[in-house]
């Protein structure tokens, strides 16, 4: 379950609004709260498909916090061919 | 005694709501066009209530607390969680006795449901009844079953608890019309690589065995059969196994294929017609 943080944050994004408000705010400060390595943070502050997927990221949880934060299909795809 | 009087098998893909503009081959209207005759199908079989066999796609359930199968039958729901897409906001009445009846003749059975009695159906439930059902006007029960986060319930699970599901359905004491909804995609990759294919050739053979009731050779699919061919996102192919099993023994009928390149999923609709009702 090593991906367990990203995904509790991923998943606590789509529940909360005013925590993805906060996040778009302080996005440093939310990935610290929820223990995120750099490596972990980054990609997630980043929107790094790539890194997400090869950190573990549950699929559904990549694909739909993608789509939140404006990215096409055809960029996830792209982006996924690469992990 | 109450009857299973039709079932209705769909995708669900976002890409309904958020890119619903005509393709080049005209994919999404031959889909469209299925769940018109769906839709009018399912008024013609005069339903009083609904059971939809879907799956959470972690949008109520997160992994500190995670069920195979779960029966959800609040009193009401409200719909689709994701307030980001381009579609109303649906109130749903839950059918909550009938839910407490299943639920108990299911532990009953050896079942082992988890339950929940406050629930927001995601686009995977609220695309295909906003289609099928858009009056909103029937009480609706959801069996969740998990499609999303291995591991999996076996197919061969999800057979015996669809039959189950009809048993039980046929049991209730009170004289009423049940229909079944199934909603999931057939191939389709997500947030992975490969995501974007679609295997027709699978695709098209999952539907004749769907459509000629052959149920066994589905049941013992494993998840890394399902996998392979279909991708993580065909794993849903478990919730059409369900109701398939709940009216085992009736043909289906496919309306529609439709791989359709912007959805990223192969979309079917198949039709169970139970009752001989028609237009």
């Amino acid at each position: 379950m090593s991906a367990y943080r990203i995904n509790k944050l991923l998943f606590d994004l789509q529940m909360k609004p005013e925590l993805f408000d906060e996040f778009l705010a302080h996005p440093e400060a939310v990935a610290d709260r929820y223990h995120l390595t750099p490596e972990e943070a980054r990609a997630v502050i980043e929107v790094d498909a790539t890194a997400l997927s090869r950190l573990g990221t549950q699929p559904y949880l990549l694909r739909f916090y993608t789509v939140r934060r404006g990215m096409s299909n055809e960029e996830l795809i792209r982006q996924l061919e690469l992990a | 005694m109450a009857e299973i009087v039709a079932a209705v098998a769909c995708a669900h893909a976002p890409g309904v709501v958020m890119r619903p503009e005509p393709d080049a081959a005209g994919l999404k209207e031959r889909w469209f066009r299925a769940m018109d005759e769906a839709r009018a199908r399912l008024a013609a079989a005069r339903p009083d209530a609904l059971v939809v066999v879907c799956n959470d796609h972690i949008q109520n359930f997160f992994f500190n607390n995670w069920p195979t199968f779960c029966l959800a039958y609040p009193e009401e729901m409200e719909g689709p969680f994701e307030r980001h897409l381009p579609m109303p906001r649906y109130q749903l009445r839950g059918y909550p006795e009938f839910g407490a009846y299943f639920l108990e003749q299911a532990l009953g059975a050896h079942f082992d449901l988890a339950s929940s009695q406050e629930y927001e159906p995601d686009h995977g439930v609220m695309i295909p009844l906003s289609r099928l059902r858009p009056e909103m006007d029937l009480p609706v029960t959801l069996l969740l079953q998990n499609c999303v986060q291995p591991p999996l319930p076996t197919p061969r699970r999800c057979a015996e608890l669809g039959r189950f599901l009809g048993q039980a359905i046929r049991a209730w004491p009170r004289p009423e019309r049940f229909a079944l909804i199934a909603v999931g995609a057939l191939s389709h990759w997500i947030g992975i690589k490969r995501m974007g294919e679609i295997n027709e050739a699978w695709d098209r053979w999952l539907l004749e065995l769907i459509c000629q009731g052959r149920l066994e050779e589905i049941a013992r699919l494993s998840s890394a059969d399902i996998e392979r061919e279909g991708g993580n996102g065909g794993q849903e192919i478990r919730n059409w196994l369900t109701v398939m099993a709940a009216v085992e023994g009736h043909p289906a009928e496919q309306l529609a294929y439709a791989p359709v390149r912007d959805w990223v999923v192969g979309c079917a609709v198949a039709y169970w017609d139970l009752a001989g009702a028609r237009r």
